[in-house]
């Protein structure tokens, strides 16, 4: 049967030429090739479980900033709660204090004016004494004897002049 | 409305083109039958062209042949090396250096004019013949395609695949996948990749080569005993230099079977060692040698036909081209199926091979 008798020609070319496409192929195709596929899937892999992960903390970001966000409230609250009482627990407090102090100052004033009043007086009983002696004693200069009792009338009816 | 009567002129064109091509292949077929005058010899032109030849012939020109003539090149015990093109052979009518061409060997002719046994006995014939062309061709387009590809691959890494490497990428994973992996397993398959690839590719793009009906194409290069004989020896060298001790034991003493028995069983299991490579060659010939077979003998009823009646001839030609068409087709099936069986068989016979306990 010449059909499954293989000709020595082919056989040698066959031989040859598949080894060598053997070689040449698998340095300089499929080693590039089949690297570069692997690397290719392992990237997509890659950035596909990155994107999983970067999802996964952008939920927790998320979650962090909600519960962050609710805490600021709270204490933004509280803060201005405390503040309000602090500002309220001052203002009467101040208003406490100036009352007390107006309360001071006005007795102090008041004493101050008892006392120039008394004084006032004292000095005005004085120089009243002096005028009305020296009035008297104008008058009296021609009735001259009867100084002393005059005197006394003064004193008398000065000391009936109650001025307060 | 523009795109649409580009889409129907190119359809057109295409259809004359087929129509051209089939013109060619038909024209091919007639001519390299024997034109003797006792008529249209079908079994002898499909043989004809089936079988490898020393020059490629192109078609019949009123009684003149036209064929691309190849390199021939043979190395005598005596006379030495001899290298010359084959139109010295004049289409095996004439004798250059005592060498004529005879029904596609290279007889030796004697002093007597007489073809000498003897001396044609210490022929060994290295012509670039029809196949070894085609092989030489099929090996180009692969290393242009595939080192291009890969140049892409190592350039533009990252990057999705473009134009031919986005056709042949899923062909590769496939292999890688497919074949390689679910065959041999996850750990070794890597091993032996770059072999699977090279031979699913060689043979898909031969079995193509081999269905197109002109030059380049039209050599029966997988169909020819040699070419799976290389290959399945090869398969079968790496099979048994990957054996692991588990692999030999269960061939030449399988465990858990009695001693009587194995002296039956031994044998056998040999004998399928061998055997497997065999079968893996012979399906590879049989497949494309009888899809050759097959289409060349529809394109023979045609002038069987035509021998009785021009009307005839032409009658039964509708029909044999619808038949050709259909088994071109059903070849273009058969050309990745036999690729994706050799290889998927021999990465099975690998996976065996290295299987462990």
């Amino acid at each position: 049967m010449e059909l499954v008798k293989p000709d020595i020609g082919l056989l040698f070319w066959m031989t040859i030429c598949f080894f060598m496409l053997l070689i040449i192929m698998r340095r300089f195709a499929w080693g590039p090739i089949l690297s570069a596929l692997n690397e290719r899937e392992k990237g997509i892999q890659d950035a596909l479980n990155s994107a999983e992960k970067a999802r996964e903390e952008i939920n927790s970001i998320k979650q962090n900033q909600e519960h962050l966000e609710k805490e600021a409230r709270a204490q933004r609250e509280a803060l201005i709660l405390e503040s309000k009482k602090f500002v309220e627990d001052y203002k009467s407090e101040q208003k406490k204090r100036i009352d007390l102090e107006m309360e001071k100052r006005l007795s102090s004033v008041q004493e101050a004016i008892q006392r120039e009043k008394q004084s006032a007086v004292e000095s005005i009983k004085k120089s009243v004494a002096v005028l009305s002696v020296e009035i008297a004693e104008k008058i009296l200069e021609k009735k001259l004897e009867e100084s002393s009792i005059q005197q006394d009338i003064i004193n008398k009816s000065l000391e009936n002049l109650d001025i307060k | 409305m523009s795109q649409l009567k580009t889409i129907r002129s190119l359809k057109k064109r295409t259809n004359i083109l087929v129509l051209v091509f089939m013109f060619l292949f038909v024209q091919n077929a007639f001519s390299a039958g024997p034109s003797g005058k006792d008529g249209f010899d079908a079994g002898q032109m499909i043989l004809h062209h089936i079988y490898d030849s020393h020059e490629w012939h192109v078609f019949d020109w009123k009684g003149k042949s036209y064929s691309i003539p190849l390199p021939i090149i043979i190395f005598h015990e005596e006379k030495g090396l001899d290298i010359f093109m084959s139109t010295k052979f004049n289409h095996g009518k004439s004798v250059y250096n005592n060498y004529k061409l005879d029904h596609g060997k290279i007889v030796f002719i004697g002093d007597g004019g007489q073809v000498d046994n003897i001396q044609t006995s210490m022929i060994w014939d290295f012509s670039i013949t029809k196949n070894v062309f085609s092989l030489l061709f099929s090996i180009l387009i692969l290393l242009s395609i595939f080192i291009t590809i890969s140049r892409r691959y190592k350039n533009k890494k990252n990057q999705p695949p473009k134009g031919i490497q986005s056709l042949l990428e899923p062909i590769i994973i496939f292999v890688r996948d497919d074949i390689a992996k679910s065959a041999i397993g996850e750990k070794h398959h890597e091993k032996y990749l770059s072999f699977l690839l090279t031979v699913f590719f060689f043979i898909f793009l031969n079995n193509l080569l081999g269905l197109v009906p002109f030059f380049p194409g039209g050599a029966n290069l997988t169909g020819n005993i040699a070419v799976p004989m290389v290959l399945a020896s090869l398969v079968f060298i790496i099979t048994t230099l990957s054996g692991t001790k588990y692999y030999w034991k269960h061939i030449f003493a399988m465990p858990g079977v009695p001693k009587p028995v194995l002296l039956i069983l031994t044998p056998i299991e040999i004998i399928g060692v061998l055997l497997k490579p065999l079968v893996l060659m012979i399906r590879l010939f049989a497949n494309i040698t009888a899809g050759h077979i097959i289409i060349l003998s529809f394109f023979s009823m045609i002038f069987i036909f035509g021998e009785m009646h021009p009307a005839a001839g032409y009658g039964v030609s509708v029909f044999s081209g619808l038949f050709v068409l259909f088994m071109m087709t059903l070849e273009l099936l058969v050309a990745f199926l036999q690729a994706y069986v050799f290889t998927l068989l021999a990465a099975m016979y690998f996976g065996a091979a290295l299987e462990e306990h």
